[in-house]
């Protein structure tokens, strides 16, 4: 395609991009404003603004919980008794000293 | 201080009144850009069809995102940053269409104008978005590719793809 033709296509769509449009800009205005009904103009946070966010939520999380620290276990004055304290409060007794059971034997 | 700058200080009034809430301050600014920013859909949609009604969603979509405009004085080249993108994706999701347009007194004979208008309906909807920016409204490579959010070296690619295209096209038809 020649200049000349680019020109030409160049001038004819312009004309047809500029024309003006179908809707009035006051019946545009009217439109757009009802469909604005409900809708908040809200302001949006930056990226930077999130993750300054979620920063200072994980720190203030931690403070205020910050998680119960493993127990040693209790060892009994008869040596073979380990006392567990779950996280729940549960207590969970482990006796080293003692044996199975008859029946448990194979 | 000259009526240009009356006029900029106006809409930045307009701007900053509407980023607080006043939709009627906003409703000034839709009217006053509304012709231009419909030209532009126009011209990224490569047709008449769906070019007011996408115009219309980006400026209710612009609305609810007012907030994050941290520079009012830049409010018409975010707009038409909105009405592009939007328009591109909503040509993506559509099979090209081309119909007549309306005649208007000063236009060039129906069969010329529907043919640029085919032509310009055949390219990619970047393509064609590059081209109208580049082209028709005269916008350096770097501003068309911020509106579209592309590298002005793919400005310069999608042109030169989508004139060569055109240009096959026409020799196509003659």
């Amino acid at each position: 395609m020649n200049n000349e033709g680019l020109r030409e296509l160049e001038q004819r769509i312009r004309a047809w991009t500029s024309r003006p449009p179908a809707l009035s800009p006051k019946t545009a205005r009217t439109r757009v404003l009802a469909r604005l009904e409900g809708r908040r103009s809200r302001p949006a946070f930056s990226l930077a603004t999130a993750a300054l966010v979620v920063a200072v939520l994980a720190v203030g999380s931690l403070m205020l919980h910050p998680g119960k620290p493993v127990e040693p276990p209790v060892r009994t004055p008869g040596g073979g008794l380990l006392v567990y304290e779950l996280e729940s409060g549960t207590k969970v007794y482990l006796d080293l000293a003692a044996r199975p059971a008859e029946g448990e034997r194979r | 201080m000259t009526v240009d700058d009356f006029q900029a200080d106006d809409r930045l009034a307009r701007v900053r009144r509407a980023r607080a809430g006043d939709r009627e301050a906003y409703g000034d600014l839709v009217e006053e850009l509304w012709p231009r920013l419909v030209a532009l859909a126009r011209g990224v949609l490569g047709t008449d069809a769906d070019a007011e009604d996408v115009t219309q969603e980006a400026l209710v979509h612009a609305w609810t995102r007012l907030g994050s405009l941290r520079r009012p004085e830049k409010f018409e080249p975010w707009l038409r940053k909105i009405v592009s993108r939007r328009s591109i994706t909503h040509a993506r999701r559509r099979k090209p269409a081309v119909e007549p347009a309306e005649i208007g007194a000063d236009d060039p004979p129906v069969s010329d104008r529907v043919d640029a208008v085919q032509l310009l309906a055949t390219l990619a909807p970047r393509q064609r978005a590059v081209l109208y920016l580049t082209w028709i409204e005269g916008c350096s490579d770097r501003e068309a590719g911020r509106l579209l959010g592309i590298r002005p070296a793919t400005v310069r690619v999608q042109r030169f793809r989508g004139l060569e295209r055109l240009r096959r096209r026409v020799e196509e038809r003659s």
